[in-house]
This record gives structure tokens, sequence and C-alpha cells, in this order.
């Protein structure tokens, strides 16, 4: 292997114009050089695409094997479904077919109704999908961008932060910071540190307000929970707020998923939830009946609604990492902040009360 | 709050009371670091330095050090070059060193070779709850310490007696480069009357040594020169401390105490004591972070010899960060350094794409040492950046193929050419294909800024290099 070389010898050329080095000449053209360069020499390196892939896809573990394991049984569902559906056509066809031989009139009549409502019904059912199509997307994004993290490549990072921006750049508050980022970006940077300078920059106004949005509902949960009566009333009242949560989350990055996708991230959350192991629930337990001293002083109905409010920001920040476009490559949001904003709130109601 | 109208006095004694109460707090909390910036000759610590004041002096919200979270995120309040600390040390003259950078026909600064300090406040918004509410503004001061590396390179003489010391540069010198280029002082060492100095032989024999080391420095780009003050004297130059060198083992009967050998070995022992040991106890002990700066793209044109020849170099010079468990050292380099930053400098020598590369070759080299740094409790890092950024990085075809070519332009023309330089190897090529023509990095001449006045340098990682040092500090 002697006459191989495997390196490329070095080559000097002339300029004919000879623009000047600064700044702001390097910032104006950021993303033409790096997009550039992903066909062209990023080929020549060899590097194990699949084993990465595989890696960050475990990263996804709680969704992972969601689907792994609801294989089957989203299969069954889908078999009875079908026999549902045709066992209803069948159905209807029958009836109309009565309907005709009976009257010409009233079988003109519910034929028409007939495909009003499977048209509406048809609508309905493609809206959905779009709309679950629309959190898909976000999780692939998030998948992509594990796959940048982890390979430390160069020139993928451009192209995939503007597909995640397309879906702010309507906001008018993310003009500036935005604008701010494809300022800032040099081109010098490889692709985890677009990421993570994008994460820092733009992502983290969303995560804001994803923020805000977790702890407006865990302390109308606590305080709600704390004030109702009824038991079944909290119980369904909780469910609901959960659903709405998740919800306005998903809507806060970008996705707007209907009732089915809300459903689905829910149920992604509380198995994240219990992926995140028995002892991170009961440390959370311990910390409450231990550093809670504002609990301590209320009574113990406010207690539970304080646990409710727990229950449910622990909710929230599931669904925020699984609605991210990209991960959260710092510190995840925890739950400290929520913790305090929810017995500040409890105290409040309870000064306010007395 | 307190309504004080009808008690004015009171108040406004209240006032100035809580006023010097806070004053007293705020200097309380004010913290200092000591940043110490090393590497072996032209690695470019100085311009390093330069830069990074520079940044500090000019940073806004905009200014381009995006992960510098202080700067960021808006709590940055300022900064200015203050009177340093120590007395006795050299001035690191900035307005010298910035001077000719930001001229309209910009050139480096010129070469160091002594310790020298400034000291810089940084005034700073607290993110923490208990500073905001006790005052408004921090200020950290920051002090930066260059020296050269080859200081560093001293340290495993202080375990060494002379004989053994001079044992192990003779074995050295059987291998060339440095049998070739020792000879001449060799010969005179052996024609040499032992019994009785004088000092005219003594300074005759002790020049053709420094001589020695300065062609290895020079004509081959060695790195592992002891003593590290022959090469890079700085103020004790022609001092006896600096007169003496390492003879060969000698009969019993030539180690009178008129000797050659006993006023070599008495030199020797001055210079482990006065220059190595007061160099670690004044400064090096006093160190809260240290960046080492490695030239690496030099190193890798020069070839495997050369190559290696740094490494070992460079392994030596991180010893003293993992202080072993030998009685005199560690109770010597019990330093505070709590951070530790490996950065490859020049990296706008190559193309953007090859950044990654050049930073996991550096991870390489330093990992034993820094794995065992980090064993004993210090933050380590390691980066590839330029202090100031001379080229840009453009995509051409060529022969067929995409290639990143870095623009600028190369030292002493005065036109931009587009470089190829080679490509980064991820790890070290062997040395059969470590071809003479492989790689052709080029030094480049400062950049032009369009506007000299206002602009700040072009940089590449220097804010990430701020935050990892500072960061923590100005939170
Ligand atoms: N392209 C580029 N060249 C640099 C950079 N930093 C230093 N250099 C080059 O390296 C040379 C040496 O830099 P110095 O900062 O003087 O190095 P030093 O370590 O202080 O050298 P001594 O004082 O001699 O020990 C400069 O003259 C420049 O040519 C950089 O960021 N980019
Ligand atoms: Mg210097």
């Amino acid at each position: 292997m002697d006459g191989a070389r495997t390196w490329i010898p070095p080559v000097e050329l002339a300029v004919t114009a000879s623009p000047k080095v600064g700044r702001s000449a390097a910032a104006a053209p950021r993303p033409v050089v790096l997009s550039l360069e992903q066909d062209g020499e990023a080929a020549s390196r060899v590097e194990p695409v699949e084993a990465v892939m595989a890696a960050g896809e475990s990263a996804e573990s709680a969704s992972a094997t969601a689907t792994g394991r609801g294989g089957v049984l989203t299969g069954l569902l889908l078999v009875a479904i079908l026999l549902w559906v045709s066992l209803t056509v069948q159905d209807a066809v029958l009836f109309l077919r009565q309907q005709w031989q009976s009257h010409l009139l009233l079988g003109l009549f519910f034929t028409l109704l007939t495909l009003v409502l499977s048209g509406l019904l048809l609508t309905l059912v493609g809206r959905e999908w779009r709309r679950f199509r629309r959190l898909r997307t976000l999780t692939v994004l998030r998948q992509e961008s594990y796959r940048v993290i982890s390979q430390q490549t160069f020139g993928l990072g451009q192209p995939l932060l503007r597909r995640v921006a397309l879906l702010y750049q309507e906001r008018e508050e993310m003009v500036a910071c935005l604008e701010s980022f494809y300022q800032q970006s040099d081109d010098y940077l490889g692709d985890r540190e677009l990421l993570l300078l994008f994460s820092d920059q733009v992502l983290s106004v969303v995560d804001a307000r994803a923020y805000q949005v977790v702890v407006r509902h865990a302390s109308a949960a606590a305080v709600m929970t704390a004030i109702s009566p009824m038991a079944w009333l909290d119980a369904l009242f909780f469910l609901w707020r959960n659903l709405w949560m998740v919800r306005e989350i998903a809507e806060v990055y970008g996705a707007r998923p209907g009732a089915a996708g809300s459903l689905v991230l829910l149920r992604q959350a509380i198995r994240g939830m219990m992926g995140a192991g028995l002892t991170d629930l009961l440390a959370t337990g311990v910390a409450h009946s231990m550093g809670d001293s504002v609990a301590a002083l209320l009574m113990a109905k406010t207690g539970q609604g304080l646990s409710n409010g727990l229950f449910i920001a622990r909710i929230g920040l599931q669904t925020m990492q699984a609605c991210r476009p990209l991960p959260f490559m710092g510190e995840a949001p925890g739950l400290a902040q929520i913790r305090k904003a929810l017995q500040r709130e409890l105290g409040n109601g309870k000064s306010q009360e007395r | 709050m307190t309504d004080t109208t009808p008690f004015a006095p009171l108040g406004m004694l209240l006032a100035s009371a809580q006023k010097t109460l806070t004053e007293w707090l705020h200097l309380a909390m004010d913290q200092t670091v000591r940043l110490a910036v090393t590497g072996l000759n032209q690695s470019g610590k100085t311009v390093f330095i330069t830069a990074l004041v520079h940044q500090l002096l000019h940073a806004r919200q905009d200014s381009g050090l995006p992960f510098f979270e202080c700067v960021s995120s808006n709590r940055f309040a300022g900064s200015r070059v203050m009177m340093q600390p120590d007395v006795d040390v050299s001035a690191f003259r900035y307005d010298q060193f910035i001077q000719p950078l930001t001229q309209q026909r910009p050139s480096w600064p010129t070469r160091t070779d002594e310790l020298s300090e400034i000291r810089l406040a940084i005034r700073f918004q607290p993110t923490g709850l208990i500073h905001r509410q006790l005052s408004d503004a921090s200020t950290l001061y920051l002090d930066i310490i260059d020296y050269p590396g080859e200081w560093l390179l001293d340290l495993p003489m202080l375990e060494l007696s002379y004989a053994e010391w001079s044992a192990q540069i003779f074995q050295s010198c059987m291998e060339e480069p440095r049998r070739t280029l020792s000879t001449e002082w060799r010969t005179l060492l052996q024609s040499m009357e032992m019994r009785k100095a004088d000092d005219a032989l003594l300074r005759q024999a002790s020049g053709l040594y420094t001589q020695f080391l300065m062609r290895c420095k020079l004509e081959y780009g060695l790195s592992l020169l002891q003593p590290g003050r022959f090469t890079v004297p700085g103020e004790l130059k022609g001092t006896p401390l600096l007169t003496f060198c390492p003879l060969p083992d000698c009969g019993e009967e030539s180690r009178g105490p008129e000797s050659v050998y006993s006023i070599m070995e008495e030199r020797f022992n001055a210079y482990k004591e006065r220059v190595v040991y007061r160099f670690y106890k004044d400064h090096f002990s006093r160190f809260d972070r240290q960046i080492v700066l490695i030239d690496l793209l030099k190193a890798l044109s020069k070839g495997p010899e050369n190559f290696s020849d740094m490494r070992v170099a460079l392994e030596s010079i991180l010893r003293n960060f993992h202080y072993g468990t030998s009685g005199l050292l560690s109770r010597l380099l019990w330093p505070k350094i709590d951070k530790l930053l490996f950065v490859a400098t020049k990296v706008d020598h190559v193309a953007a794409n090859q950044h990654h590369n050049l930073e996991r070759l550096l991870n390489r080299i330093v990992n034993k040492p820094a794995n065992d740094a980090i064993f004993q409790g210090v933050e380590v890092k390691t980066m590839a950046l330029s202090s100031v950024t001379c080229t840009r990085t453009v995509v051409r075809e060529h022969d067929g193929r995409r290639l990143s070519f870095v623009q600028g332009i190369p030292k002493g023309r005065n036109k931009e050419i587009l470089l190829f330089p080679g490509e980064i190897p991820e790890s070290l090529p062997r040395a059969e294909d470590w071809d003479a023509n492989r790689f052709n990095f080029m030094e480049f001449e400062p950049p032009r800024l369009i506007d000299p006045e206002a602009a700040t340098l072009p940089h590449i990682r220097l804010d990430q290099a701020l935050q990892f040092l500072l960061g923590d500090k100005l939170s």
C-alpha cells in the first residue's frame, strides 16, 4: 500500500479579489460555506453513522421502548379499527339500501347525510393526522441533532437549525433572538457548537415560555385541588388539566397536537416519569416531607394539593423534553423553582384566605 | 422604606452607615483570580493575552463573545486595566502589544522572554440571590501572568544531583541531531584543565553549551532543552547563575575544592535553588488557573522527530500539574490550580472543518497528564483556538475535489493567497506516512481591520476559553 496516498497534498493558489478580513466580513455569508462542506469533504471521513444513529435513538429511551412494545398493541388496535370501520360501512350500506327501497326521497336524504357526516369525519381525522405528523417532526429533528452532537460533524448544523427556525420564525418575540443568533454564529463553529448556541440563545426563550406554562398549570392544580371538596371532581379536573397543559406546551414548541397527539404525549410523559425511576419519585417525596416548611404549616389538604401540583409539574417537564426540537444540552429545567413557585402560590393563597 | 423627613440627620447617618456596610461587604466579596499563561517559545502567549485583554476591554453583548455567558447575558459591566499587584515583576505591556496589531498595516508584537503580569478589574452583575440584594455589581480582579514554558522544563532538575543530571544530558547527546550540534562543546570539555578552575574557561564552556542549546532550538526547533533559562535568560543573562554546564563523570582526584567540577556543581545547585525553586515558590504556587498553549501545527509540519521531542517536552511540562507523591515536589507543587486549559493555538492556519481533528489530536497528546490532573481534582479542558484570526475558510473546487482553503496574507508578502495546507489527521501519522510535503502550514499577517478604532479583533473560540476560565468567577 505504499503507492496509495491517503492524504491530499497541500495546494497554494492566488486570489484575484482581496476582500478584507474582519468580523463583519466573516459573519455575512455564513451559511453558504458551511452547507457546501457537507457533500465534499465529510464524505472522505469514514464515520460509523449507524452506530451513532442507534445511540441517538437509544437516548430517546422512553419513546423507543414505547414503540417497541406498543408494536403488537398498535397492530391489534389497527385490526380492531379496520373491523369496526368495515362493519359500520356494511351497516350503513344496508341501511341506505333499505331507505332507497322504501322511498326515493328518504334514500336521497340519508345518502346525503351520510356523505356529509363521513366527509366531516374524514377532515377531522385528516387534521388530527397532520397535527400528529407535525409533532413527529419535532422528534425527528431531535433525533437528528443527537446524531450531529455525538458525531461532532461539520456543516450539517446550519441546515438542521434552519429547519428548526422555521417552527418559530413567525413569532414576533423570536425575531430578535433568531437575528442575534445568525449574527453571532461565526462560520468556524462546528455543528455541536452551533446547536449549543442555538439552544442557548433561541430555544431558551421558548423554554422559558413552556416553563411558565408548567408553573401556571401546576400551581392552578395545586390550589384547585386544595379547594375542591369532591374527590371525583378532583380526579377529573386533574386529568383534564394534564391534557390541557401537554397541549399548550407542545404548542409553545411549535406543534399543534390534536387530541390524539396530546394523549400520546401524555402517555409518553407518564412513561418517561416511570422510566425516570422510583428513586426519583421517592426522592421528591422525601424532599417534600422533609424540606417543606410551608406545607407543614398548612393543612393536610393543601399538602395534597402541593403534591398534585408537583406531579403535574413533572409531567410538564417530561413533555418539554419530548417536544423540544433539540435535546437539552446543559441542565434541563428542574423541579426546584417550581417547588418554590408552588409554595409561594399556596402560601399566598393561605395568607389571602386569612 | 423609612420616612426620613422628621429625622433627616439620623436618616442620613443611617444611610451613610448602610453605604459603608455595603461597600465593605462589596470589598469582602470581590475576588482575585491569577491566570497563568504559558507555552514554549513562539507558541502565541503574548498574542493570546493581548487578544484576551482586548476582548475584555471591548466586550459588549454583540461584540462577538456569544459563549462568554457573563457578556452574552448582559451582566458584564465593563473592565479596565489596573495597577499591577507585584512591584518586582515586569509589566505586561498591553498598550505596546495591541498597538501594532490594530494599525492600518498591522504587525505582530515582538518576542518576550520574561515573566510579566497585568491586572484587569472586571465589573459584573452577579446572578446569585445573596449578591443581588447586597450590591449591584461586583468586581473581579484578574491577574494574567505570562511566563515561558521552558522554565517548567527545569522541574525534573530539582530531583537530580549534578552528577545525575550531567549523565542524563550526555546520554541525550548520543542521538542526532544533538550529537553533531554538541561536538564543539564536548571537544572543549575533553581538552579542558579540570583541576584548577579558570573563569574565562568556565565562561567559554558554558557559552558553547548555551550555543548548542540555542542551535537545537533555532535550527531544529527542539524543545526539551535544560536548563530552561539558558535559552530564555530574561534578566539573568550573563550572571554566574547561568554560567555552568554539565560535566562528564571524572575521577575523585579532579573534584577538589577549586576544581571546575566543584564550581560547576555549586552553580548548578545555586541555579536549582535561586532560580527554579524561587520560581515555584514566588509564582507557580500562587496561580489559580493555568493555560498551556501548544503550537501543534508547527510541530506537525516539522516531522516525526521534532514532534516526538515536543511531546516529551510537553509531558515534562505537564508533570508540573499533576504533582506526584514525591515529598519535595508535592510540597512545592501544591498550587491552588483548579482549572487547566490545553490550547492548540493558531487554529486559523487551517480551515474550519479541520478544527475538530486538531482538537482530537491535542486530546490524544495530553490524554495521560490530563487524566492525572483530573484525578487530583483539577478541571481540564482542551480546545483549538486562535487569538487573532488572520484567515477565512473558502471552499473551492480543485483537481476535481472540493477543498477547504484558508484565505489570508502570508507573513512577509502583501497579497492574499488561497492555501490548502493539508488535512489534519485524527491521530498521529506513522513515520512513513509523514512525508515532507504532507503539510504546508504558513504563518499569516494579522488581519487588516476595516475600522481599527471601533472593531474588535476577530478570534476563534476565545469566548469559550474565557467561559471555561472565568465563567464560574463571574456568575
Ligand atoms: N495566525 C495566527 N498566528 C498567531 C496567533 N497567535 C500567534 N501567532 C503567531 O505566532 C507568533 C508568536 O506569537 P507570540 O504571542 O509572540 O508568541 P510567544 O509565545 O509570546 O513567543 P515568545 O515571547 O517568543 O515566547 C506571532 O508572531 C504570530 O505570527 C494567532 O492567533 N493566529
Ligand atoms: Mg511572548
